[in-house]
């Protein structure tokens, strides 16, 4: 996904003074904190803003999708995704639909923690703190995230490894072009396309 | 472990009331009231909820996806808790003994925060004390808690969050004293 840019110190200070509003006026200031955005291949008008106070380290973010004048605080829950989705602005396409796929669920925190779509091995967190033999089983076992498309209905499928819960799952991500997400395991998606291939 | 497809399908279809672009807990007062009781409980817990009284520290909760994320200043603390977390959860009161323990470290000048003008060696250095000063506080809360106030939930949630060798190393120096 794309890097951060930093906000100038106009837009930051419009983005905060709308925070702000709906939290503390000292909570993020200009002298403490700073601005900075995303742009989404999958979002017209809304980008995903990054709200930064450094007076404490660790730093305190908070993460927002907002087209400048509507905000929705990303709070671990579907909700403000959905309701983003709702106004009409996603647009999915075979080029964008992993990385949708990935940003939806990495904005998501289960019972079980986070949920990473494994794109590299070495790029998970906790890499680190598995053993070799672990390390190699991960890696023998994972595959590339693709796209694939039902032929029944449009919808995507995104075939790809996930980790949650401590567990990697194999699974077939089903987005729908409202960006409703399910997820099922792939070896039942896999069987079921080859039935269909059968027919 | 639950069918981890029935479990992930549930968050995506979860319903939440519409964005009412408000970034504070639906359950604030809830929250800081379970956990200034919880400190009241422990000697050291007792201090942090007296500093804030005496210093009147405006405390404040926002939702947010993690919960464990703070900022404290000489006058507030704001700590984040995810809406999903049981709002008597003990991790929520180890964070807020730490933020308040890093807020009351404004008062002291050993550990005050100092500007990064002052040179990366000095800021460096006052970061790390201050961070070793605010882990010794939330090991004793968490140990005071724990095995003096009979309330293990403490000590295992401490234990979650990483700190296993510090309880040890808190006990240890417990007992040779």
């Amino acid at each position: 996904m794309m890097d951060w840019n930093r906000l100038d110190k106009q837009q930051s200070a419009h983005i905060m003074n709308h925070i702000a509003m709906a939290s503390d006026p000292e909570l993020f200031s200009e002298y403490s904190s700073e601005a900075s955005y995303k742009t989404l291949p999958f979002y017209q008008d809304y980008m995903l803003y990054r709200i930064t106070n450094y007076t404490t380290l660790p730093s305190f973010s908070l993460d927002f999708l907002s087209d400048g004048e509507s905000f929705h605080l990303l709070d671990g829950s579907a909700s403000p995704i959905n309701q983003v989705n709702a106004k009409g602005v996603l647009y999915l396409t075979d080029a964008n639909v992993i990385q949708y796929a990935e940003f939806y669920l990495s904005n998501i925190r289960g019972e079980d923690g986070d949920i990473y779509m494994i794109r590299d091995i070495d790029d998970l967190p906790f890499i680190d703190s598995l053993d070799i033999d672990q390390k190699i089983d991960l890696e023998s076992r994972h595959t590339q995230p693709e796209v694939t498309k039902d032929p029944d209905n449009a919808n995507y499928i995104v075939l790809a490894d996930l980790f949650y819960g401590g567990t990697l799952i194999s699974s077939a991500i089903i987005v729908d072009n409202s960006g409703n997400i399910e997820i099922q395991p792939r070896d039942m998606m896999m069987s079921q396309s080859l039935d269909i291939n059968k027919r | 472990m639950k069918n981890p497809f029935e479990s992930l399908n549930s968050l995506f279809k979860s319903e939440k009331p519409p964005e009412r672009r408000t970034l504070r807990h639906p359950q604030e007062r809830e929250i800081i009231e379970i956990a200034l009781n919880n400190l009241y409980l422990s000697d050291m817990g007792n201090k942090l909820a007296e500093f804030a009284n005496k210093y009147e520290i405006k405390t404040s909760v926002l939702r947010a996806k993690d919960s464990r994320d703070y900022i404290a200043t000489s006058k507030t603390v704001t700590i984040s808790v995810a809406e999903d977390v049981p709002v008597n959860d003990p991790s929520i009161t180890l964070w807020l003994a730490g933020a308040l323990r890093e807020s009351s470290q404004e008062y002291d000048p050993h550990l005050k925060r100092v500007s990064l003008q002052n040179g990366e060696t000095i800021y460096f250095h006052r970061e790390q004390k201050k961070l070793e000063d605010k882990l010794f506080w939330q090991t004793g809360v968490a140990y005071e808690l724990g095995k003096l106030a009979n309330k293990p939930e403490f000590i295992d949630s401490f234990i979650v969050m990483g700190y296993y060798s510090l309880i040890e190393a808190y006990e240890k120096d417990l007992n040779k004293n």
